[in-house]
Order: C-alpha cells, then structure tokens, then sequence
C-alpha cells in the first residue's frame, strides 16, 4: 500500500507530533508514504475567500504532481482535503473549468490534469485499508473508560455531496476508530461545529469564542479529552487553549489528541514516539487509564 | 455591526447580481431562496452574520451593501448552511463570491492578506520557522520537500492573486 503524502503547510508549521504518529502508525500496518516533492499550499479556504480560482488552480497542481507519481494521495489536514476533493470534483463535472484549470497548469508548470486521483484522510485509509478489525487486533495498551469529546471539523464533512466522507450530519468513522482503543465517544452538544479556525486571521476575539463554547459543551458534557483529524482545529483547541481561557474567563484544562496520537498509545508506542510532548496541554493524566499489557 | 438592510435604496439596487452569482462556477441559486431561516439556525457566527439575510440582499441586488459589510468576512466557511439547505441555494458559495467580488475591488482584510504574502514569497500559507526544522530533526522525522516556489508563484499570477493582493488596501 503506497501513497503520495502529502503535509500541507500548518502541520510542518505547528505540528511535528501529527507527522511523527502518522508515520509510527503507517509502517506498523505496512501503508508505505512517498513525500511528495516541489508541492506547496493547496490553495486552502483562506485564499478561496479572495479568488476562488486561485484555490482550485493550486489543488489541481497537487492532483497533477500526484498523478505523475503514480499514486493516489494522503492528506491529513481536513482543509487540504477539502481543497483537493473540490479541485478534483470541478475537474470531473466542469468540462469548461477544466480547460482554464488546464491552460493555467499548462502555461505555468507544463502540467495536464485530466482527474482520476484518489484524495484519502489518513483516517480513511485507517478504516477503509486497514479496517476496524485489522487495528482491534494490534490494541495492546486500550484506554479502558476513557470518555471521548469526538471532533470532525468541517472541512472532511461539508459540503458531503463533494466530500463525499460520511453522513454530515451522524458520522461515525472517527466515532468507531476512536472507540476500537476501548475509549467511548460520547454524546456532546456541539460536536458538530465549527472550530472556529478559519476567521481566527479576520477576527481573533470571535474565532476564539467559538473555540471557547465547543470546549465548554466538551468539558460539560464530560470529556476526559478531546480527539481531533484537522491540524486547524487542534491548534485552536490545544496550542490556543491558554488564550482561548484569557478571552472567555474559563479554564478548561482539556488535553486534546490527534487521533494517530490516540490510536498509537492504544497500540503500545510510548509517549514520546508519537510526541505527546509537544502537545501544549498536558495528557499526561489520559495515560494512568491505560491497562498494562 | 452596520444594520445595512434597515436603510433599503433600492433604486441603487443591481438586479443582475444573483444571475451574475449563479453563474460563476461556484454557483448559488439565491433567487431559489424561500426564507426559511434553516441556514441562520446552523450558523456558528449567526449572532453577527445571518446567511438568509445575505441571501435575500443578494435577490435584492444591494451589491455596494453586501460587498462593503464586514459580515461577509466573518463567514466560518464551515458550509453547515449549505449542507441544510432545503433548496440548495447554498450560501457559503454565495458568500465566497461576495467575498471574491470585495477582494477585487480591493478590500481584503489585514489577516488575508498577510497570508496571501506568505503564499506569494513562501509557496506556503504560513512559513515554517527553522526551530520546527530542527525539532524535525531531532524527532528524526524526514526533511520538508521543498516547495517550488517558482512554479507556485506563477499560479498565483495567472489567476491574478497577485494582482489583486497588491491592489488591495
């Protein structure tokens, strides 16, 4: 099992420890991950906001680099999902938007782009690849009891006639992953909604506040930890929690894992292989629920 | 928050621009829109920002209004509106355009553009900093490809990003 991997720019930027588990869990089950070379932005949401033709000219750059490597693509963040998915259902559907999409690719970098590579989350090729069972069978330290605040974010979910993920509204492939390490996903208002991330360059004070009521509907709803699949949401969750506390008045002290991070634990990687260290809230106190193999 | 509806000059209204909306690729039916408020419901930011209220100013044509509020720009784009939307008039899309139409005439706000700046000298939206290089290292993770930031910068230009980003105030 081969993949373009593909990091994107907030991981590199940020989030070390998402690339380290992604990795320690990849070559337990085999998934080989080929970096993908000369690729930069995926053209993200931000940009589609000032021209949306910017943002899918971009994505379908890194479809066509993928496509001469041969390989479908890994992602791990949700926005570069979301850019990619777009570019490639624009590709497929608009025969007149592929064309300028072409001319752009072929003037600028000689490249052609025709549609045809597959764009997977790291989580879906967990769960689709390697499936439920395969994982279940190489839990070796589970979680027993640990209450799960499960977090999607927006961008691998909306709009699903694109994403083309799981339902929307009820999804349950991060529900079931996280639940195969003996942890419960449970039941919070807000689950569903947005991070806030994505206007945190516009206004700060409100994209933290929203941040702000999703850990507050997590911690009532009585959250041991929050798990997320999109860099953007954990660092609005873990590396802006400090600050998030300053604008509300709250303190949440929530520790907030990256799934591979979780998934790793579960299948007996110490701590530092899949850098809990460089999470900003402390999830020390997740590891005493830990059985001892 | 500016209440630009409570003020309606309608003779100053663009007719043309809900067809000139659902024409662009990213579509939008706002003249589909019958008012039911599902979108609002769902909104993070509603308290500020009411998707059905932007759909009808749209069927209204007060483009001068929309393209100079700052609600526009406090769109999650997180497109819990859209998904819900009984009649697919998807207003995130609609949203996007708003915003691409502001954007031309140069009002992009501060945080957009100092992304935008990254992405035309970096070929990254933020830039890595050479202490996460080294925590790579010492994580022994693999070296970042390298992105080539040539060819990125002439995607920018050729779909006038960059144009526009130096035009914008």
């Amino acid at each position: 099992m081969k993949y373009a991997y593909y990091l994107g720019c907030l991981i590199p930027a940020r989030l070390n420890q998402y690339d380290l588990s992604t990795r320690a869990v990849a070559k337990k089950f085999g998934i080989e991950l080929v970096d993908l070379e000369g690729a930069g932005c995926c053209g993200t949401v931000l940009v589609r906001s000032v021209n949306f033709k910017t943002n899918l000219a971009m994505s379908a750059r890194i479809l066509a680099l993928a496509k001469n490597m041969g390989f479908d693509l890994l992602v791990l963040c949700n926005g570069c999902y979301e850019s990619l998915m777009e570019a490639e259902d624009f590709v497929k559907t608009n025969e007149d938007f592929r064309e300028q999409l072409n001319t752009i690719l072929k003037s600028t970098d000689n490249l052609v782009y025709e549609g045809g590579v597959k764009v997977k989350h790291l989580i879906q090729v967990l769960y689709e690849d390697i499936g439920i069972e395969r994982l279940k069978d190489e839990i070796k330290k589970p979680f027993d009891g640990l209450r799960v605040a499960v977090h999607y974010g927006c961008h691998i979910l909306r709009p699903s006639h694109r994403m083309k993920f799981d339902n929307a509204e009820n999804p349950r492939i991060l529900d079931d992953l996280v639940e195969i390490t003996g942890a419960k996903s449970i039941y919070w208002p807000l689950k569903l909604w947005c991070c806030g991330s994505p206007i945190l360059a516009i206004d700060r004070n409100l994209s933290l506040s929203i941040a702000g009521m999703k850990l507050k509907s997590a911690k009532e709803a009585g959250a041991d930890c929050i798990v997320t699949i999109c860099p953007a949401c954990q660092i609005q969750f873990d590396i802006l929690q400090p600050e998030i506390s300053r604008v509300t008045g709250e303190q949440y002290n929530i520790p907030v894992l990256l799934y591979p991070q979780l998934l790793g634990l579960a299948l007996g990687f110490t701590p530092e292989e899949v850098g809990l260290h460089l999470n900003r809230i402390s999830a020390e106190s997740l590891l005493k629920l830990q059985s001892k193999a | 928050m500016s209440r630009a509806a409570t003020s309606l000059k309608l003779v100053e209204a663009d007719t043309n621009l809900k067809f000139e909306i659902a024409k662009t690729e990213l579509g939008g039916k706002a003249f589909w829109c019958v008012q039911c408020g599902i979108c609002t419901s769902g909104c993070p930011v509603a308290e500020f920002l009411k998707p059905h209220r932007i759909v009808r100013m749209v069927v209204l044509g007060l483009k001068d209004q929309l393209i100079n509020s700052r609600e526009i720009w406090f769109c999650t784009t997180c497109f819990t509106c859209s998904e819900r939307c009984p009649q697919e008039v998807d207003p995130a899309n609609i949203i996007f355009s708003l915003k691409n139409m502001a954007a031309k005439q140069g009002k992009i706000p501060k945080g957009l553009r100092d992304i935008g700046k990254s992405l035309i000298e970096t070929g990254r939206a933020i830039k890595i900093s050479t202490a996460r290089e080294k925590e790579r290292m010492k994580l022994g993770l693999p070296r970042i490809p390298q992105v080539d930031v040539e060819k990125n910068r002439k995607i920018l230009e050729e779909t006038n990003f960059v144009k526009t980003l130096e035009e914008a105030k």
